[in-house]
Protein backbone atom coordinates (compact mmCIF):
# COMPACT_ATOMS: atom_id res chain seq x y z
CA UNK A 1 0.00 0.00 0.00
CA UNK A 2 2.59 2.18 0.88
CA UNK A 3 5.18 1.30 -2.12
CA UNK A 4 1.38 1.84 -4.15
CA UNK A 5 1.33 5.32 -2.99
CA UNK A 6 5.10 6.04 -3.33
CA UNK A 7 4.90 5.18 -7.06
CA UNK A 8 1.38 7.15 -7.19
CA UNK A 9 3.37 10.28 -6.00
CA UNK A 10 6.43 10.08 -8.18
CA UNK A 11 5.20 8.58 -11.26
CA UNK A 12 5.82 11.95 -12.86
CA UNK A 13 9.57 11.55 -12.01
CA UNK A 14 9.92 7.97 -12.23
CA UNK A 15 8.70 8.57 -16.13
CA UNK A 16 10.72 11.37 -17.02
CA UNK A 17 13.81 9.48 -15.70
CA UNK A 18 13.18 6.27 -17.71
CA UNK A 19 12.64 8.32 -20.83
CA UNK A 20 16.52 9.87 -19.80
CA UNK A 21 18.01 6.63 -19.63
CA UNK A 22 16.04 5.10 -22.91
CA UNK A 23 17.16 7.81 -24.83
CA UNK A 24 20.90 8.14 -23.18
CA UNK A 25 21.13 4.42 -24.13
CA UNK A 26 19.61 4.93 -27.30
CA UNK A 27 22.25 7.79 -28.28
CA UNK A 28 24.62 5.87 -26.98
CA UNK A 29 24.42 2.15 -28.13
CA UNK A 30 22.51 3.15 -31.20
CA UNK A 31 22.92 6.51 -33.02
CA UNK A 32 26.35 6.98 -32.11
CA UNK A 33 27.88 3.73 -33.11
CA UNK A 34 25.79 4.41 -36.72
CA UNK A 35 27.27 7.67 -36.99
CA UNK A 36 30.69 6.11 -36.81
CA UNK A 37 29.89 3.21 -39.39
CA UNK A 38 28.72 6.59 -41.43
CA UNK A 39 32.08 8.31 -40.76
CA UNK A 40 33.54 5.01 -41.88
CA UNK A 41 31.61 4.36 -44.96
CA UNK A 42 32.13 7.98 -46.21
CA UNK A 43 36.16 7.55 -45.77
CA UNK A 44 35.78 4.36 -47.45
CA UNK A 45 33.42 5.92 -50.45
CA UNK A 46 36.12 8.87 -50.64
CA UNK A 47 38.84 6.45 -51.17
CA UNK A 48 36.74 4.20 -53.16
CA UNK A 49 35.41 7.42 -55.10
CA UNK A 50 39.45 8.36 -55.84
CA UNK A 51 39.67 5.28 -57.13
CA UNK A 52 36.82 5.45 -59.49
CA UNK A 53 37.70 8.54 -60.87
CA UNK A 54 41.46 7.56 -61.95
CA UNK A 55 39.30 4.30 -63.63
CA UNK A 56 37.51 6.94 -65.33
CA UNK A 57 40.32 8.88 -66.29
CA UNK A 58 41.50 5.68 -67.64
CA UNK A 59 38.46 4.31 -69.37
CA UNK A 60 38.75 8.03 -71.19
CA UNK A 61 42.18 7.72 -72.08
CA UNK A 62 41.98 4.34 -73.41
CA UNK A 63 38.52 5.64 -75.57
CA UNK A 64 41.16 8.42 -77.28
CA UNK A 65 43.58 6.11 -78.36
CA UNK A 66 44.16 4.99 -81.69
CA UNK A 67 45.36 1.77 -81.42
CA UNK A 68 46.51 1.38 -84.91
CA UNK A 69 48.60 5.08 -84.86
CA UNK A 70 49.87 3.75 -81.44
CA UNK A 71 51.36 1.23 -83.18
CA UNK A 72 52.79 2.86 -85.61
CA UNK A 73 54.40 5.08 -83.09
CA UNK A 74 55.72 1.95 -80.70
CA UNK A 75 57.26 0.84 -84.63
CA UNK A 76 58.73 4.16 -85.05
CA UNK A 77 60.02 4.49 -81.74
CA UNK A 78 61.77 1.04 -81.74
CA UNK A 79 62.88 2.04 -85.16
CA UNK A 80 65.32 4.88 -82.77
CA UNK A 81 65.82 2.64 -79.92
CA UNK A 82 65.39 -1.11 -80.59
CA UNK A 83 64.63 -3.30 -77.41
CA UNK A 84 67.10 -5.36 -77.90
CA UNK A 85 70.99 -4.52 -79.46
CA UNK A 86 69.78 -5.32 -83.17
CA UNK A 87 73.14 -5.41 -84.79
CA UNK A 88 71.83 -5.74 -88.39
CA UNK A 89 70.13 -1.92 -87.94
CA UNK A 90 73.32 -0.93 -86.88
CA UNK A 91 75.49 -1.77 -89.07
CA UNK A 92 72.68 -0.67 -91.50
CA UNK A 93 72.84 2.45 -90.23
CA UNK A 94 76.44 2.85 -90.20
CA UNK A 95 76.51 1.57 -93.65
CA UNK A 96 74.22 4.30 -94.68
CA UNK A 97 75.69 6.70 -93.49
CA UNK A 98 79.04 6.17 -95.16
CA UNK A 99 77.23 5.51 -98.24
CA UNK A 100 75.43 9.21 -97.47
CA UNK A 101 78.12 10.96 -96.59
CA UNK A 102 81.10 9.35 -98.67
CA UNK A 103 83.21 8.07 -96.08
CA UNK A 104 84.91 5.19 -96.29
CA UNK A 105 84.72 3.11 -93.06
CA UNK A 106 87.49 1.01 -92.20
CA UNK A 107 87.90 -1.31 -88.37
CA UNK A 108 84.88 -1.64 -86.96
CA UNK A 109 84.66 -3.14 -83.05
CA UNK A 110 81.69 -3.43 -80.65
CA UNK A 111 83.21 -3.00 -76.96
CA UNK A 112 80.49 -4.39 -74.79
CA UNK A 113 78.91 -7.12 -77.13
CA UNK A 114 77.98 -9.55 -74.51
CA UNK A 115 74.70 -11.45 -75.23
CA UNK A 116 73.30 -11.53 -78.64
CA UNK A 117 69.86 -11.57 -77.13
CA UNK A 118 68.51 -8.74 -74.56
CA UNK A 119 69.97 -8.61 -71.23
CA UNK A 120 66.82 -7.42 -69.19
CA UNK A 121 68.39 -8.16 -66.05
CA UNK A 122 71.78 -6.84 -66.80
CA UNK A 123 73.37 -3.98 -64.54
CA UNK A 124 73.31 -0.86 -65.79
CA UNK A 125 76.23 1.38 -65.74
CA UNK A 126 76.27 5.04 -64.04
CA UNK A 127 75.88 5.94 -67.52
CA UNK A 128 73.42 4.02 -68.27
CA UNK A 129 71.17 4.96 -65.24
CA UNK A 130 71.24 8.42 -66.57
CA UNK A 131 69.83 7.76 -69.93
CA UNK A 132 67.57 5.27 -68.27
CA UNK A 133 68.26 2.37 -71.32
CA UNK A 134 70.92 0.18 -72.35
CA UNK A 135 74.36 1.37 -74.20
CA UNK A 136 76.18 -0.45 -76.81
CA UNK A 137 79.47 1.41 -77.07
CA UNK A 138 81.60 0.73 -80.34
CA UNK A 139 84.61 2.49 -82.94
CA UNK A 140 84.77 3.24 -85.78
CA UNK A 141 87.33 4.18 -88.50
CA UNK A 142 86.11 6.59 -91.24
CA UNK A 143 87.99 7.97 -94.21
CA UNK A 144 87.11 10.47 -96.24
CA UNK A 145 87.96 14.58 -96.43
CA UNK A 146 87.33 17.20 -93.89
CA UNK A 147 83.76 18.22 -95.12
CA UNK A 148 82.90 14.66 -95.66
CA UNK A 149 84.03 13.96 -91.87
CA UNK A 150 81.79 16.65 -91.13
CA UNK A 151 79.11 15.13 -92.71
CA UNK A 152 79.01 11.91 -91.48
CA UNK A 153 79.62 13.52 -87.45
CA UNK A 154 76.59 15.75 -88.46
CA UNK A 155 74.37 12.75 -89.70
CA UNK A 156 75.35 10.44 -87.39
CA UNK A 157 73.00 12.11 -84.87
CA UNK A 158 69.73 12.37 -86.53
CA UNK A 159 69.25 9.26 -87.98
CA UNK A 160 67.62 6.49 -86.92
CA UNK A 161 68.44 4.42 -85.19
CA UNK A 162 69.73 6.76 -82.65
CA UNK A 163 73.78 7.60 -81.91
CA UNK A 164 75.65 8.91 -79.83
CA UNK A 165 79.63 10.48 -80.50
CA UNK A 166 81.40 9.97 -77.44
CA UNK A 167 84.65 10.26 -79.01
CA UNK A 168 86.85 11.12 -82.32
CA UNK A 169 90.60 11.24 -83.24
CA UNK A 170 91.14 12.77 -86.49
CA UNK A 171 94.25 12.74 -88.38
CA UNK A 172 94.94 14.23 -91.25
CA UNK A 173 96.53 12.12 -93.45
CA UNK A 174 98.26 14.14 -96.57
CA UNK A 175 98.57 17.84 -97.19
CA UNK A 176 98.16 18.46 -100.45
CA UNK A 177 97.79 21.83 -102.79
CA UNK A 178 93.62 22.74 -102.01
CA UNK A 179 93.29 22.23 -105.59
CA UNK A 180 94.42 18.67 -104.83
CA UNK A 181 91.40 15.89 -105.11
CA UNK A 182 92.79 14.23 -101.87
CA UNK A 183 93.69 17.73 -100.29
CA UNK A 184 92.75 17.21 -96.70
CA UNK A 185 92.20 13.10 -96.55
CA UNK A 186 91.75 12.46 -93.09
CA UNK A 187 90.74 9.18 -91.00
CA UNK A 188 88.87 9.52 -87.96
CA UNK A 189 88.79 7.17 -85.21
CA UNK A 190 84.96 7.42 -83.33
CA UNK A 191 84.16 6.19 -80.30
CA UNK A 192 80.37 5.72 -80.13
CA UNK A 193 77.43 4.49 -78.45
CA UNK A 194 74.08 3.18 -79.68
CA UNK A 195 71.25 2.73 -77.65
CA UNK A 196 68.49 -0.36 -76.74
CA UNK A 197 65.82 -1.08 -74.10
CA UNK A 198 63.82 -3.62 -73.41
CA UNK A 199 60.40 -2.92 -73.70
CA UNK A 200 58.06 -3.07 -70.36
CA UNK A 201 57.02 -6.57 -69.11
CA UNK A 202 54.74 -5.38 -66.96
CA UNK A 203 51.54 -2.73 -66.63
CA UNK A 204 50.44 -1.22 -63.77
CA UNK A 205 47.68 -2.50 -61.35
CA UNK A 206 44.08 -1.52 -63.00
CA UNK A 207 43.87 1.30 -60.27
CA UNK A 208 46.95 2.78 -61.19
CA UNK A 209 47.04 6.36 -62.68
CA UNK A 210 47.56 6.58 -66.68
CA UNK A 211 48.31 9.94 -68.33
CA UNK A 212 47.43 10.12 -71.97
CA UNK A 213 50.30 11.24 -74.65
CA UNK A 214 51.88 14.73 -73.48
CA UNK A 215 52.78 17.30 -76.08
CA UNK A 216 56.38 16.40 -75.38
CA UNK A 217 55.13 12.88 -76.03
CA UNK A 218 54.31 13.82 -79.74
CA UNK A 219 57.16 15.84 -80.10
CA UNK A 220 59.78 13.51 -79.83
CA UNK A 221 56.99 11.44 -82.24
CA UNK A 222 57.67 13.59 -84.79
CA UNK A 223 61.19 14.37 -84.23
CA UNK A 224 61.91 10.51 -84.49
CA UNK A 225 59.52 10.23 -87.27
CA UNK A 226 61.10 12.97 -89.29
CA UNK A 227 65.00 11.51 -88.65
CA UNK A 228 66.09 9.42 -91.73
CA UNK A 229 65.88 5.98 -91.64
CA UNK A 230 68.69 4.12 -92.99
CA UNK A 231 67.83 0.87 -92.63
CA UNK A 232 64.53 -0.98 -93.19
CA UNK A 233 63.56 -3.74 -90.66
CA UNK A 234 63.00 -7.03 -93.19
CA UNK A 235 61.27 -8.70 -90.93
CA UNK A 236 58.75 -6.96 -88.12
CA UNK A 237 60.27 -5.90 -85.39
CA UNK A 238 60.09 -8.36 -82.20
CA UNK A 239 56.91 -8.13 -79.95
CA UNK A 240 57.27 -7.50 -76.84
CA UNK A 241 56.99 -9.90 -74.38
CA UNK A 242 54.59 -10.22 -71.13
CA UNK A 243 54.61 -12.39 -68.36
CA UNK A 244 51.98 -15.72 -69.00
CA UNK A 245 49.84 -14.82 -66.38
CA UNK A 246 48.51 -11.92 -68.24
CA UNK A 247 47.32 -11.82 -72.05
CA UNK A 248 49.63 -9.96 -73.78
CA UNK A 249 49.17 -6.22 -74.05
CA UNK A 250 52.29 -5.53 -76.30
CA UNK A 251 51.35 -7.62 -79.02
CA UNK A 252 51.97 -5.82 -82.50
CA UNK B 1 -12.37 19.79 16.60
CA UNK B 2 -9.11 19.60 14.73
CA UNK B 3 -8.66 16.01 15.09
CA UNK B 4 -12.53 15.18 14.03
CA UNK B 5 -11.91 16.92 10.90
CA UNK B 6 -8.99 14.80 9.89
CA UNK B 7 -10.71 11.79 10.75
CA UNK B 8 -13.96 12.48 9.08
CA UNK B 9 -11.88 13.90 6.07
CA UNK B 10 -11.60 10.86 2.79
CA UNK B 11 -9.72 12.85 0.66
CA UNK B 12 -6.23 12.44 1.28
CA UNK B 13 -4.08 15.10 1.96
CA UNK B 14 -1.55 16.41 -0.59
CA UNK B 15 1.76 16.43 0.77
CA UNK B 16 3.18 20.10 -0.32
CA UNK B 17 6.15 19.81 -2.08
CA UNK B 18 8.99 22.05 -1.36
CA UNK B 19 10.36 24.88 -3.95
CA UNK B 20 13.10 23.05 -4.47
CA UNK B 21 11.95 19.33 -5.28
CA UNK B 22 9.28 21.11 -7.76
CA UNK B 23 12.25 22.73 -9.62
CA UNK B 24 14.14 19.36 -9.93
CA UNK B 25 11.31 17.19 -11.10
CA UNK B 26 10.43 20.05 -13.95
CA UNK B 27 14.34 20.13 -14.90
CA UNK B 28 14.07 16.28 -15.24
CA UNK B 29 11.10 16.01 -17.36
CA UNK B 30 12.25 19.25 -19.45
CA UNK B 31 15.38 17.01 -19.65
CA UNK B 32 13.96 13.75 -20.65
CA UNK B 33 11.86 15.77 -23.41
CA UNK B 34 14.72 16.94 -25.07
CA UNK B 35 16.97 13.91 -24.47
CA UNK B 36 13.66 12.34 -26.34
CA UNK B 37 14.14 14.99 -29.04
CA UNK B 38 17.58 14.34 -29.72
CA UNK B 39 17.22 10.98 -29.57
CA UNK B 40 14.43 11.26 -32.39
CA UNK B 41 15.96 13.81 -34.70
CA UNK B 42 19.43 12.31 -34.45
CA UNK B 43 18.32 8.43 -34.72
CA UNK B 44 16.16 9.73 -37.83
CA UNK B 45 18.93 11.82 -39.17
CA UNK B 46 21.62 9.21 -38.71
CA UNK B 47 19.68 6.47 -39.90
CA UNK B 48 18.90 7.99 -43.23
CA UNK B 49 22.60 9.52 -43.46
CA UNK B 50 23.96 5.70 -43.19
CA UNK B 51 21.30 4.50 -46.04
CA UNK B 52 22.13 7.29 -48.26
CA UNK B 53 25.92 6.22 -47.75
CA UNK B 54 25.28 2.30 -48.12
CA UNK B 55 23.21 3.22 -51.36
CA UNK B 56 25.90 5.34 -52.68
CA UNK B 57 28.66 3.01 -51.99
CA UNK B 58 27.41 0.24 -53.22
CA UNK B 59 26.89 2.00 -56.80
CA UNK B 60 30.14 2.84 -56.21
CA UNK B 61 31.47 -0.33 -56.47
CA UNK B 62 29.10 -1.13 -58.75
CA UNK B 63 31.10 1.52 -61.12
CA UNK B 64 34.00 0.19 -60.48
CA UNK B 65 33.57 -3.36 -61.07
CA UNK B 66 32.27 -2.07 -64.76
CA UNK B 67 34.96 0.56 -65.18
CA UNK B 68 37.94 -1.90 -64.04
CA UNK B 69 36.36 -4.52 -66.39
CA UNK B 70 36.55 -2.26 -69.25
CA UNK B 71 40.45 -1.51 -68.00
CA UNK B 72 40.96 -4.98 -67.84
CA UNK B 73 39.47 -5.49 -71.63
CA UNK B 74 41.87 -2.42 -72.20
CA UNK B 75 45.23 -4.42 -71.24
CA UNK B 76 46.32 -4.04 -74.80
CA UNK B 77 46.12 -0.25 -75.73
CA UNK B 78 47.34 -0.04 -72.11
CA UNK B 79 50.69 -2.13 -72.93
CA UNK B 80 51.24 0.31 -76.62
CA UNK B 81 50.28 3.66 -74.02
CA UNK B 82 53.17 2.24 -71.61
CA UNK B 83 55.48 1.25 -74.39
CA UNK B 84 55.34 4.03 -76.27
CA UNK B 85 55.82 7.17 -72.82
CA UNK B 86 58.50 4.42 -71.72
CA UNK B 87 60.10 5.01 -75.19
CA UNK B 88 59.60 8.42 -75.35
CA UNK B 89 61.11 9.87 -72.00
CA UNK B 90 64.05 7.15 -72.91
CA UNK B 91 64.78 9.17 -76.48
CA UNK B 92 64.43 12.90 -74.71
CA UNK B 93 67.50 12.00 -72.35
CA UNK B 94 69.24 10.45 -75.44
CA UNK B 95 68.75 13.52 -77.39
CA UNK B 96 69.48 15.52 -74.22
CA UNK B 97 72.89 13.33 -74.17
CA UNK B 98 73.54 13.83 -77.94
CA UNK B 99 76.31 16.48 -78.09
CA UNK B 100 76.63 17.85 -81.56
CA UNK B 101 80.26 17.07 -82.07
CA UNK B 102 80.22 17.69 -85.26
CA UNK B 103 79.98 21.54 -84.50
CA UNK B 104 83.81 21.27 -83.43
CA UNK B 105 84.88 21.52 -86.73
CA UNK B 106 82.90 24.85 -87.26
CA UNK B 107 84.22 26.52 -84.13
CA UNK B 108 88.03 25.27 -85.08
CA UNK B 109 87.46 26.93 -88.85
CA UNK B 110 87.08 30.03 -87.07
CA UNK B 111 90.52 30.53 -85.49
CA UNK B 112 92.47 28.26 -87.80
CA UNK B 113 92.32 27.59 -91.59
CA UNK B 114 91.90 23.38 -92.17
CA UNK B 115 95.36 22.94 -94.04
CA UNK B 116 97.35 24.06 -90.61
CA UNK B 117 95.06 21.26 -88.95
CA UNK B 118 97.27 18.04 -88.21
CA UNK B 119 95.28 16.70 -85.69
CA UNK B 120 92.41 16.49 -83.13
CA UNK B 121 90.65 14.62 -80.92
CA UNK B 122 87.90 15.26 -78.27
CA UNK B 123 87.37 13.01 -75.10
CA UNK B 124 84.16 12.43 -73.59
CA UNK B 125 84.25 15.53 -71.26
CA UNK B 126 84.89 17.59 -74.27
CA UNK B 127 87.67 18.28 -74.48
CA UNK B 128 89.39 19.39 -77.45
CA UNK B 129 93.07 18.46 -78.15
CA UNK B 130 94.05 19.84 -81.58
CA UNK B 131 97.41 19.73 -83.14
CA UNK B 132 98.46 22.64 -85.52
CA UNK B 133 100.73 23.52 -88.13
CA UNK B 134 102.07 27.78 -88.02
CA UNK B 135 104.05 29.03 -90.89
CA UNK B 136 105.10 31.82 -88.82
CA UNK B 137 105.41 33.02 -85.25
CA UNK B 138 102.40 35.68 -86.18
CA UNK B 139 100.33 32.74 -87.02
CA UNK B 140 100.99 31.57 -83.72
CA UNK B 141 100.11 34.20 -82.40
CA UNK B 142 96.75 35.04 -84.65
CA UNK B 143 95.53 31.64 -83.72
CA UNK B 144 96.08 32.02 -79.83
CA UNK B 145 94.50 35.51 -80.05
CA UNK B 146 91.79 34.18 -81.46
CA UNK B 147 91.13 31.24 -79.49
CA UNK B 148 91.37 33.97 -76.19
CA UNK B 149 88.58 35.41 -78.25
CA UNK B 150 86.43 32.37 -78.73
CA UNK B 151 87.35 31.90 -74.93
CA UNK B 152 85.69 35.78 -74.26
CA UNK B 153 82.70 34.52 -76.70
CA UNK B 154 82.28 31.62 -74.27
CA UNK B 155 82.50 29.38 -77.08
CA UNK B 156 85.08 26.83 -75.58
CA UNK B 157 86.16 27.18 -72.10
CA UNK B 158 89.92 26.72 -70.31
CA UNK B 159 91.97 26.75 -73.38
CA UNK B 160 95.60 26.29 -72.62
CA UNK B 161 98.91 26.12 -74.78
CA UNK B 162 99.60 22.44 -74.41
CA UNK B 163 103.49 22.92 -76.64
CA UNK B 164 104.85 25.01 -79.31
CA UNK B 165 107.67 23.24 -81.38
CA UNK B 166 110.18 24.92 -83.76
CA UNK B 167 109.93 22.12 -86.77
CA UNK B 168 113.41 21.93 -88.87
CA UNK B 169 111.44 21.99 -91.78
CA UNK B 170 110.78 25.39 -90.41
CA UNK B 171 107.20 26.52 -89.25
CA UNK B 172 106.14 25.80 -85.86
CA UNK B 173 103.98 23.44 -84.26
CA UNK B 174 101.44 23.85 -81.60
CA UNK B 175 99.37 21.76 -79.49
CA UNK B 176 96.17 23.38 -77.65
CA UNK B 177 93.67 21.83 -75.87
CA UNK B 178 89.96 23.88 -74.77
CA UNK B 179 86.73 22.67 -73.31
CA UNK B 180 84.33 23.02 -76.15
CA UNK B 181 80.90 24.72 -75.08
CA UNK B 182 78.10 23.11 -77.25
Amino acid sequence: MQLNKLFHNYLGLIVSVGILIVSGLGILLGVVPILQKTIDMNTQFNSLSAEVDILKNKVSVFESIDEVSMRSNVQTLLSAVPSDKSLPTLLGTLDGLTAKTGVASGNFSLAKLGSLATESAQRLSADEQDVGGNILPFTIDITGSLDQIRGFLAASVSVRRLLRIRTFDVSFLKTAPESSESANLVSATLGMDTFYSPLPTTIGSVSQPLTALTSTDDDVIAKVASMQLLVVPSSPLPPPSVGPSKPDPFSL
Amino acid sequence: MDTAVRKINLIPIKQEESPQTGMAIALLRRLSFWALVIFIVSGIAVGGMYYYMQIRYEQLVKTKQELSQIVSQSAAKEGLLASVKQRTALIAKIMGVQPPVGNVFDMLVSFVSPGQITGVSVDEKHTVSLSIHAASIDEVISITDTLIKQTTAHRVRAPQLVSLTFGRTGGFDIGVSFIAVF
